[in-house]
C-alpha cells in the first residue's frame, strides 16, 4: 500500500503553488452544541485554509456543519448552547478563537465580512439602506455621516445597484430580492474586508439573479484580491466560481481538493452521490437523490458517518472513523479523502 | 398613514355605539323593580313615580335609550341618586385622580419591565433571566388586594415610611411631594400585574427578534452588543410591547379599583365601588362610559403608534 | 485491482458488524417514538418538573378541599374566643386563629370549596360557549362570523375587572352572579383565541382536502378543525383559571361575592383588614394560598403551552 497516513491533525498548508501565506487557516476546529438530548458535534476536527484571492467552497447538505463552520469563523456561534471546544482559526496568522469580545467585534465587518442566505430577512426591516450602511462604516472608520454616505453611494454603485441615491433612502421592503442581496454585499464590502464569508448567497434568489450575483462576487473578488469562503450545497455554484472545494458531512471534512479534482475525479461516495443528485441543464437522465436521511446528530454513527446511506458500505466502515488521507494516484497537493474504500474502483 | 388613522377612527364609532348600548342595558340588570330598588325600602309611592319619570322608565326601552344617548352626547350623564349632583361633576375629578395612579403604575411597569424583559431575552438562561421570569410568573399570579395589604402592613403600619390612605395629608400643604409620598404604595401594588405582563411580552418578543437573520447580520457587521440590543433588537421587538402596554394602560383604569379601595385613593374605581354598593345606577353608568371611552382611546393611540413604527404602513 | 474487502482484518469486520447492529437498533427505537400527539404531550410534560409539581399541588389542594369535613381539625364556624388572633404555630392551630377565634387552616380548607368552583365552573362554561362561537366565527368568516366578532369587539372596550365588578355588583351579591359575570367577561377573550386558531386551521391542506372530498361543514368542523383548535384553548383556559380564582376572591373581598358566614379565601382576606396591624396573618395567609394556586395554574399552563408547541412561546 502506498498510502500516506494523514490523520488530519497537521495543518494543511497545501495551497496552490506560489501563493502567499494563507489568509485564513482553520485548524482542527471543533464546535459542539450542548443540548438536552446530548452533545451535538456540529463541527468536528475541521481543517482548511484560504489564500488571498482564493475562493474556497464548503459544500454539503443541510446539517453537514458548513454553516456552523462559517459562524465559528465569525465568532457568532450562539452560546449557550454552542461553543468552540477546540482548534484554531488563524486570520493572517492571528488566532480568532478566544479573542476578547471587543477585539472580535472590531474584526467582524471590517477584516471579515459576511453575506447571508436569505436577503429578504437579513436586512433590518425598520432602518433604511443608508442607516444600515452608514452605521457599519462609522463603526469601523472614523468618518462623518456625510463621508460615510459618500462611500455608501460609491459601494452601491460598485455592486451595480441602479440609482444609488434613491436606493439609499429606501427601506428593505421596497427592494427586490436581488437588490437586497446587492445591498447586503455592499454593506459587507464597504470596509474592504480581507475575507468574505458567503453563506448560500444565491439559494433564495431566482435563477437569473443567481447568475448575476455570482458574477458580481467573482468580479469583486478578482478586483480586490479578497479571499472568499463560499458555503453552498449547489455544485453548479461551485463549478462557476470556486478554486478549491471542501466537502463536509456530519460535521467532518470528507473530501478536499481543487475544483477540477473534486468535480471530475470525486473519490468519496458521498461526493459522488452529491454530484449525481445535482440537476444538470440540458442533460437527460434520472435525477438521483441520495438515499436515506441525513444523520441524526443525537445518534451519531460509530464509524464512517456516511455508512448508513452509502451504496458501497461494508461492515468495516462501521468499525471506526476513517482518516482523512491523501489519494493514491492523485499528485495534487492538499487532495484528501476520508474513506476506507478509496482503493476500490469507482 | 393618514388613511390608516382615519380608518381606525371610523372603526371606533360603532364600538362606542355598542358600548353605550351595553351600559344603558345595565339599568335593566337591576333585579326587581328598578325604581323601588334604587330608592330602598323606605320609598313612598310618590317618590317611586318621580324617579320613574326622571329616568324615563315609563317609556319603551328604545325611546329610553335614545333619550339617554342624546343627553350623554350633550355632556349630561344624569344625576347621582345618592349624592344628588350631576354625574359629570363627580366622574371627571375622580377620573383624574385615577389617571395619576394609573400613570405612575404604568411608568413603573414600563421602566422596569421593558429593560428586564429585553435583557432576559438577550441573556437567556442567565441569572437575570431566571429572576425576571420567576418574578413575572409570580407577579402575574399575585392578588392585587393581597399585595396592597402586605405593602400596607410592612411599609405603612410597621415601618411607617408611607401613609396608609388618601392622596394628601390632611394637615399637609397638598404639594407634589405629599402626593408622591401617598402614591408610592398604591402605585407599586397596582403595577405588579402590568409589570409581569410587560416583562413577559418584552422577553418573548425580543427572543423572537434576537434569533432572526438580520440581528445575526448586524452582529456580523461588528456592531457592539449595545447597538445590537437597544437599537436593532428593541426597535423591532417594540410593536407588540406597545400594543400590550396600551391594553394594560386600559386595564389599569379599571384595575386600580382594588388598590383604591384599600388605600382609599379617591379615584374613579373607589367611586364606582361605592356607587355599586349604593345601587347608584346613573353614577355606575357614567363611570363605566368614561372608563370605556378612555380604554378605546388608549388602544387606538397604541395602534397608531405601532403603525407609525412600521415603515411599510407609514409609507401608505 | 483486488477486492478491497480482503484488506480488512477479521477483527475489524466483526467490530464493524457489532457497531452497525447496535446503531440500527438505536435508530429503530428512536424512529418508533413519535406516536400519538397525546403521548408526545405527556412525554414533554413529564420532563417539565415545575409544571408536573404544580399539577400535583393543584390536585392535592382540590382533594384537600373536597375532603375538608374529614381533614379539618375543627368545624368551619367553631370559635374559641379565648385564642382570638393568636398567630400561626399556636398549639393545635397550625396557621393561627382569626378575629373570632376560628381556626384559619380549617377555614382555608372549607373556603376552597367556594373559591375553586366559583372560578373554575365559569371558566369551563365560558370555554364551552366560546369554542362554539369561535368555531362558527372562524369557519364562516363572512356573515355570521362577522356579526359575532363585531359584537364581541364591544366587550373588548371595557377593562375586564371593571366590567365584571359592575355586572356582579348590579346583579347583587351571591355566588351565581359572580359566576355569571366571569362567564360574560371571559367569552370575548376565549372566543378570539378559538377564532384565530380556527382561521389558521381552516386554511390548512387537510381541511381543504376534506372539503374537496365533499365532507359536510359540521363534519369538517368537529372532526378536522376542533381537535386542532383545542390546544391553544386548553393553554389559555388553564392560565386563566388561576387568574379567575384570584379575581373571584377579589369580588368576595370587596363584598360583592359570597356573603358571610360562608367564607371563601377572599372574605377571609377581607376579615383580616381591620386587624392588619396586630394580626397580619389573618389577611396574608389566605392571600398566599390564592397566590400559590394562581401560580400553579400559570405554571401548568406554561408547561402545556411549551409541550404543545414550543414555537408558541408568548
Amino acid at each position: 500500500m502506498t498510502l500516506v497516513e494523514d490523520r488530519g491533525t497537521a495543518p494543511s498548508p497545501a495551497l496552490r503553488s506560489g501563493s502567499a501565506a494563507p489568509l485564513l487557516e482553520v485548524r482542527n476546529l471543533s464546535t459542539h452544541f450542548f443540548t438536552d438530548r446530548g452533545v451535538v458535534k456540529a463541527v468536528d476536527d475541521v481543517s482548511f485554509s484560504v489564500a488571498p484571492g482564493e475562493v474556497v467552497a464548503v459544500v454539503g447538505e443541510s446539517g453537514s456543519g458548513k454553516s456552523v463552520t462559517s459562524m465559528s469563523i465569525m465568532g457568532l456561534v450562539p452560546n449557550p448552547p454552542g461553543r468552540i471546544v477546540g482548534g484554531q482559526i488563524l486570520l493572517q496568522g492571528r488566532d480568532l478563537v478566544g479573542l476578547p469580545r471587543k477585539a472580535m467585534q472590531d474584526i467582524r465587518g471590517d477584516r471579515i465580512a459576511m453575506i447571508f442566505q436569505d436577503p429578504m430577512t437579513s436586512l433590518d426591516p425598520v432602518f433604511t439602506v443608508e442607516d444600515q450602511m452608514v452605521e457599519t462604516l462609522r463603526r469601523h472608520r472614523d468618518l462623518s455621516r456625510g463621508e460615510a454616505r459618500d462611500i455608501a453611494l460609491e459601494t452601491l454603485d460598485k455592486v451595480h445597484v441602479p440609482d444609488p441615491p434613491r436606493r439609499l433612502k429606501a427601506y428593505p421592503f421596497e427592494l427586490s430580492g436581488g437588490l437586497r442581496q446587492r445591498v447586503m454585499i455592499a454593506i459587507a464590502l464597504s470596509c474592504q474586508p480581507a475575507l468574505l464569508i458567503a453563506d448560500e448567497p444565491t439559494t433564495a434568489l431566482d435563477v437569473t439573479v443567481q447568475a448575476q450575483i455570482l458574477q458580481l462576487l467573482t468580479e469583486l473578488q478578482r478586483d480586490n484580491g479578497m479571499g472568499i469562503v463560499l458555503i453552498t450545497h449547489d455544485f453548479g455554484v461551485v463549478a462557476q466560481c470556486a478554486d478549491r472545494v471542501v466537502v463536509m458531512y456530519a460535521g467532518r471534512v470528507m473530501e478536499t481538493g481543487s475544483r477540477e479534482a473534486v468535480l471530475q475525479r470525486p473519490r468519496h461516495p458521498y461526493t459522488q452521490a452529491l454530484l449525481r443528485s445535482r440537476p444538470r441543464l440540458g442533460e437527460r437522465g434520472r435525477l438521483t437523490a441520495i438515499p436515506g436521511i441525513p444523520p441524526d446528530l443525537a445518534n451519531p454513527l460509530p464509524g464512517c458517518p456516511f455508512a448508513n446511506r452509502c451504496a458501497e458500505t461494508v461492515d468495516a466502515c462501521w468499525a471506526g472513523l476513517p482518516a482523512l488521507q491523501s489519494v493514491a494516484g492523485d499528485a495534487e497537493p492538499g487532495r484528501r479523502v476520508r474513506c476506507i474504500r478509496r482503493e476500490s474502483p469507482t | 398613514m393618514a388613511n390608516y388613522v382615519v380608518k381606525r377612527l371610523l372603526a371606533v364609532v360603532p364600538i362606542l355605539f355598542g358600548v353605550s348600548i351595553v351600559i344603558f342595558l345595565f339599568l335593566q340588570l337591576v333585579p326587581g323593580d328598578v325604581a323601588a330598588t334604587l330608592l330602598g325600602p323606605r320609598a313612598t309611592a310618590e317618590s317611586i313615580a318621580a324617579i320613574r319619570a326622571e329616568l324615563g322608565l315609563d317609556k319603551p326601552l328604545h325611546e329610553q335609550y335614545v333619550q339617554w344617548l342624546f343627553a350623554i352626547l350633550q355632556g349630561d350623564m344624569g344625576r347621582s341618586i345618592i349624592l344628588q349632583v350631576p354625574v359629570v361633576d363627580i366622574v371627571v375629578p375622580k377620573f383624574f385622580n385615577t389617571l395619576i395612579l394609573a400613570a405612575a403604575s404604568l411608568l413603573i411597569a414600563i421602566v422596569v419591565g421593558v429593560p428586564v424583559g429585553v435583557l432576559s431575552a438577550v441573556h437567556q438562561y442567565s441569572w437575570l433571566d431566571r429572576i425576571g421570569t420567576v418574578g413575572a410568573v409570580l407577579g402575574a399570579a399575585t392578588p392585587t388586594f393581597w399585595l396592597a395589604l402586605v405593602l400596607m402592613y410592612v411599609f405603612a403600619l410597621n415601618l411607617g415610611w408611607f401613609p396608609t390612605s388618601g392622596m394628601y395629608d390632611l394637615r399637609g400643604d397638598g404639594g407634589l411631594l405629599d402626593l408622591l409620598h401617598h402614591l408610592v404604595l398604591p402605585s407599586i401594588a397596582t403595577a405588579a400585574i402590568p409589570l409581569a405582563v410587560i416583562t413577559r411580552l418584552a422577553r418573548s418578543s425580543t427572543l423572537e427578534v434576537i434569533r432572526s437573520d438580520y440581528i445575526t447580520a448586524v452582529r456580523a457587521k461588528g456592531m457592539s452588543e449595545r447597538v445590537v440590543v437597544w437599537r436593532h433588537a428593541l426597535r423591532n421587538a417594540l410593536p407588540p410591547i406597545i400594543s400590550i402596554t396600551g391594553l394594560q394602560a386600559g386595564f389599569l383604569l379599571g384595575g386600580t379599583l382594588f388598590t383604591e379601595v384599600i388605600f382609599t385613593w379617591p379615584g374613579i374605581g373607589l367611586q364606582l365601588y361605592e356607587a355599586i354598593l349604593g345601587r347608584d345606577v346613573p353614577l355606575v353608568q357614567g363611570a363605566m362610559l368614561f372608563i370605556a371611552f378612555f380604554f378605546v382611546l388608549l388602544n387606538l393611540v397604541a395602534d397608531i403608534i405601532v403603525a407609525y413604527l412600521n415603515p411599510k404602513l407609514r409609507a401608505r | 485491482m483486488t477486492d478491497a474487502m480482503q484488506d480488512f482484518s477479521r477483527a475489524e469486520l466483526e467490530a464493524g458488524r457489532a457497531a452497525r447492529e447496535a446503531w440500527e437498533a438505536r435508530a429503530k427505537r428512536d424512529a418508533r417514538k413519535p406516536e400519538s400527539s397525546l403521548r408526545l404531550l405527556w412525554t414533554a410534560l413529564k420532563r417539565d418538573k415545575l409544571a408536573m409539581a404544580s399539577a400535583v399541588f393543584l390536585l392535592l389542594v382540590a382533594l384537600a378541599t373536597i375532603f375538608a369535613p374529614w381533614l379539618a381539625p375543627y368545624g368551619p364556624n367553631e370559635a374559641n374566643p379565648s385564642l382570638r388572633l393568636e398567630p400561626p404555630l399556636t398549639e393545635g392551630h397550625l396557621l393561627g386563629l382569626d378575629g373570632q377565634g376560628r381556626d384559619i387552616l380549617t377555614r382555608l380548607l372549607y373556603g376552597g370549596r367556594v373559591s375553586l368552583p366559583i372560578a373554575l365552573i365559569p371558566v369551563a362554561i365560558a370555554t364551552f360557549i366560546s369554542v362554539i362561537l369561535g368555531l362558527i366565527a372562524g369557519f364562516y368568516r363572512k356573515g355570521v362570523g362577522e356579526v359575532i366578532m363585531r359584537v364581541l369587539d364591544i366587550f373588548y372596550a371595557f377593562p375586564t375587572v371593571m366590567l365584571a365588578i359592575a355586572i356582579a355588583g348590579i346583579l347583587g351579591p351571591g355566588m351565581m352572579n359572580v359566576m355569571l359575570s366571569i362567564v360574560i367577561v371571559l367569552i370575548p377573550y376565549i372566543t378570539r383565541v378559538v377564532y384565530t386558531a380556527t382561521m389558521v386551521v381552516s386554511e390548512e391542506d387537510f381541511v381543504q382536502a376534506a372539503r374537496a372530498c365533499g365532507a359536510s361543514d359540521t363534519r369538517i368542523i368537529f372532526s378536522e378543525v376542533l381537535p386542532n383548535v383545542m390546544s391553544p384553548v386548553i393553554v389559555y383556559g388553564t392560565t386563566t383559571m388561576g387568574l379567575q380564582v384570584v379575581f373571584a376572591a377579589g369580588l368576595s373581598f370587596l363584598g360583592l361575592g359570597v356573603q358571610p358566614p360562608i367564607a371563601d379565601w377572599g372574605i377571609m382576606t377581607a376579615s383580616g383588614r381591620d386587624v392588619l396591624s396586630v394580626a397580619p396573618h389573618v389577611s396574608t395567609i389566605p392571600g398566599i394560598v390564592l397566590l400559590l394556586v394562581a401560580l400553579a395554574f400559570n405554571l401548568v399552563g406554561d408547561g402545556l403551552r411549551d409541550a404543545l408547541d414550543p414555537r408558541l412561546r408568548l
